[in-house]
């Protein structure tokens, strides 16, 4: 039985040898060239590594639709077409289709380091029709070609694209910061940082020429409190009052008479004859004098009147008829000094020199007169002066702030403008990348291998298939009968009886077979051969006649074998 | 024809004295063969190709199968002797190991040899099978003795082969292992065992692990031997065999249907 399992297994092992349908392979072999420019020299967008993109080239070339197109288009698998579905077609033809690496030793140009690296890669497909397998391999093969292109310039594309993008915002940017920026400058011009030394500069210099005119002032108010005081030892009348009043020329004359009817007035009141016949005496001197419009007098009257009145004031009360009487005093000769002063609207001559008569007085006059214009002008001078310095301050202490947001702004802008450089480079570089790849300069795929022919099929290794036939089938009657040792532990063979026992069996007796049972055992076996002869006989003829003829079909499987193919 | 006139005269002398005799072998004899008369036993002569039909081939000079029971014949007869036993049962482990015919065809084997006379006792009360390869006509069998039914020297019959005589079983019984075990049997046995000082008895016993009749058995045999079947016994079954056999009475095994010849010396 044992015997009979192993001739089956070799039977087995035979057919499948003859019979299995061989299998064809085509190979194509695809370079992975290097790029035409050195890469230092302009580094392309396209960062991954070689044999990564290749493979996402691979997944993409490998989608269902492409194969279904090719399936479609030279017919590939039929029957299996019509009994399963299309996906599951696909799925074994993908399995048929063989994607590898090819490394080699290189020396990598940066470290000087041998290693290795893949340099190019196999693309095989197998089919059982070797014409099949090359077309379709071809047109794998130039799949991968064009959607390796197509890849790269689409990268290369958006990268381009998105730094354009990127570019324009940013240069947007900066140009909002740059008028932010000069707004503020004009917002606060003079608190500006760049502007504090010359804003430094110009209060030291406004305070210090404030402080000279404050010296100069000071200066002049004391001299003038000298002029004062020395002029107020001088009577301005003194030196030509020598004869009575009809000596007098009319001038000297005429002022007598005014402070003589200021006092009348101030005395008896304004319609007392004297009054009125002393005014009529006084027009007819002006009209011989013209209006000189010495008023120097009135004012020392009018001066000493307000004195007079000061200290009666200081003494009685304000009803006493002395305090009444100085109060109308000082009045007319207010009034007749307004008089006087409009006469004397036209005449600019300063009144202190010409009332005056006093050399000296004059003179003093004249020089206090000086002292005050000056002093007026100082005096606005140091305000415009004071004013200005505050403005300065005023500059100064808001500076800090705006130096703070002064410095932000500026760092802004400064920060938008450096990224926007980068960005920009990044986009020069890019649209070289891009003439790179339109050029085909950078980094492609070169077919060195072209699908080929295949003259013999790869599988099945026939003799192989016998040779393990024949192995296996010597391992299963081995095994086998261990298996029905294993299973049913029946004794086989006096040794194993011995082990069990522990002595050999007294005697081994054969089967006993009669020779009718032999005559039987004859038979049966004789037609058992001459049923098979016939089967063998009629099948061969069967063959030969419907199938192909005998010789040819040897001839086949000599073929089928082929002994020179061993491996 | 010297044999011959021998033969008359134990006849003659036994009609006298009654019972079986056997005559001490001169030194002048010790070529001559002896001649057993059965009186009482009853004698049925079957033909040779009935036996070759039946498969006992025992008896052959041609056959080189008989010399496997030669071998078998001379390593019983050589432990019996060594200890003095006579009486040896056939078992196995299961039925259909063919036991029954190696107990036969060792009895034939034995009984050709001329040293001892054989009585081949058929036990296997449920499927008794020694008449039928025998071909005998059986009136009676065992079980009509241990019952009670007839007398022993009906039961026995010489199939024509000298020295032995066969006590065979005619039907099936069920209550095989009580009517063995009773005293009858038991007596039998004693009896069988202990009449002739030269014969072995040969007991075709049932299968160990098919009933417990065997074991019954057991106390009244001197020997057991057992029966295995090559391809067909497995190991667990000659193990629980061997347990249940008397290791002191325990002889050996015999490999039978075995495919291979092991001794091929043709001779």
């Amino acid at each position: 039985m044992v015997a009979s399992v192993a001739g089956a297994v070799f039977l087995l092992a035979v057919l499948t040898a003859v019979l299995w349908p061989p299998t064809f392979q085509s190979t194509a072999t695809i370079l992975m060239e290097e790029p035409a420019v050195p890469r230092d020299l302009v580094r392309s967008t396209i960062a991954s590594y070689a044999d990564q993109r290749v493979q996402v080239i691979t997944q993409r070339v490998m989608a269902t639709s492409n194969l279904v197109a090719i399936i479609d288009k030279h017919k590939l698998y039929e029957e299996d077409r019509a009994r399963e579905p299309v996906s599951v077609v696909v799925t074994n033809m993908r399995e048929d289709i063989a994607f590898q690496l090819v490394s080699a030793d290189v020396v990598d140009p940066r470290s000087g380091r041998p290693t290795q690296a893949n340099i190019a890669f196999t693309l095989s497909f197998d089919y059982e029709n070797p014409a099949v397998a090359q077309r379709v391999l071809s047109e794998i093969v130039s799949l991968y070609l064009a959607e390796n292109v197509r890849t790269r310039q689409e990268k290369v594309a958006e990268t381009a694209d998105f730094l354009t993008k990127e570019a324009t915002k940013l240069e947007e940017r900066v140009t909002e910061l740059e008028l932010k920026l000069a707004a503020f400058k004009k917002q606060h011009a003079g608190s500006l940082p760049e502007d504090m030394r010359i804003n430094f500069q110009r209060m030291d210099r406004s305070q210090r020429a404030l402080r000279e005119t404050e010296s100069k002032i000071l200066v002049l108010e004391e001299r003038k409190i000298f002029l004062n005081a020395e002029l107020a030892q001088i009577d301005p009348q003194m030196s030509f009052r020598r004869g009575g009043i009809e000596d007098m020329p009319p001038k000297e004359r005429l002022k007598v008479l005014q402070s003589r009817i200021i006092s009348l007035q101030s005395r008896y009141g304004p319609r007392h004859p004297d009054v009125i016949r002393l005014k009529r005496e006084i027009d007819a001197l002006e009209r011989e004098v013209g209006t000189s419009g010495s008023n120097g007098e009135l004012i020392e009257e009018l001066s000493f009147a307000r004195n007079d009145l000061a200290a009666l004031r200081d003494r009685y009360s304000d009803a006493h008829p002395d305090v009444k009487k100085a109060r109308r005093k000082v009045s007319s000769l207010e009034k007749a000094l307004a008089e006087q002063q409009k006469k004397k609207k036209s005449t600019k001559a300063s009144a202190h020199s010409e009332d005056a008569v006093n050399p000296v007085y004059i003179q003093l006059r004249a020089q206090l007169a000086s002292i005050d214009l000056e002093l007026k002008s100082l005096r606005s001078q140091r305000e415009d002066m004071r004013k200005k310095t505050e403005v300065f301050d005023d500059l100064i202490a808001r500076s800090p702030e705006v130096e703070r947001n002064y410095r932000i702004l500026l760092r802004d802008l400064e920060n938008a403008t450096v990224e926007f450089q980068g960005v920009k480079s990044k986009l020069t570089e890019a649209e070289l990348g891009k003439s790179l790849e339109a050029a085909s300069k950078s980094e492609r795929l070169s077919l060195i291998e072209p699908p080929l022919l295949p003259a013999d099929p790869i599988s099945p290794n026939r003799i192989a298939i016998l040779i393990l036939g024949f192995v296996f089938a010597m391992g299963s009657s081995v095994g086998l009968a261990a298996l029905l040792e294993a299973t049913s532990a029946k004794i086989y063979g006096a040794r194993q009886l011995a082990a069990i026992t522990g002595h050999p069996p007294l005697a081994v007796i054969p089967d006993i077979v009669t020779s009718s049972d032999l005559w039987r055992r004859r038979v049966i076996r004789g037609l058992i051969f001459g049923l098979s002869l016939v089967v063998l006989v009629g099948g061969a003829a069967a063959v030969h006649l419907h199938v192909m003829p005998l010789d040819v079909l040897w001839f086949k499987i000599e073929r089928r074998l082929d002994f020179g193919t061993i491996g | 024809m010297d044999r011959v006139e021998k033969a008359l005269e134990k006849a003659r002398l036994k009609r006298e004295g009654g019972t079986e005799t056997q005559q001490p072998v001169s030194s002048s004899d010790v070529e001559t063969p002896k001649a057993i008369i059965y009186e009482k036993t009853r004698r049925q002569d079957i033909p040779e190709s009935k036996f070759q039909k039946a498969r006992l081939i025992a008896g052959s000079n041609e056959d080189w199968r008989a010399d496997t029971f030669r071998i078998l014949r001379a390593q019983i007869l050589q432990r019996l002797s060594s200890e003095g036993y006579r009486t040896v049962g056939i078992t196995s482990a299961a039925s259909g190991d063919g036991k029954t015919l190696v107990a036969a065809n060792l009895a034939i084997s034995m009984a050709m040899d001329i040293n001892q006379t054989v009585l081949l006792v058929d036990l296997d009360l449920r499927r008794a099978r020694i008449g039928n390869y025998f071909a005998l006509n059986m009136d009676y069998g065992l079980s009509d003795y241990l019952t009670e039914q007839c007398e022993l020297e009906e039961c026995l019959v010489n199939p024509g082969v000298e020295r032995l005589v066969v006590l065979p079983e005619r039907g099936s019984i069920r209550n095989s292992s009580e009517i063995l075990a009773s005293p009858r049997m038991k007596e039998l046995a004693k009896e069988l065992k202990t009449r002739y000082a030269d014969r072995i008895v040969i007991y075709d016993l049932p299968p160990l692990l098919a009933s417990d009749d065997a074991l019954v058995m057991m106390p009244n045999l001197d020997a057991t031997v057992l029966v295995v079947q090559e391809g067909k016994t497995s190991k667990t079954e000659v193990e629980n065999a061997l347990a249940l056999l008397d290791s002191e009475k325990f002889l050996g095994t015999v490999l039978n249907k075995s495919e291979r010849r092991e001794q091929s010396y043709y001779y």
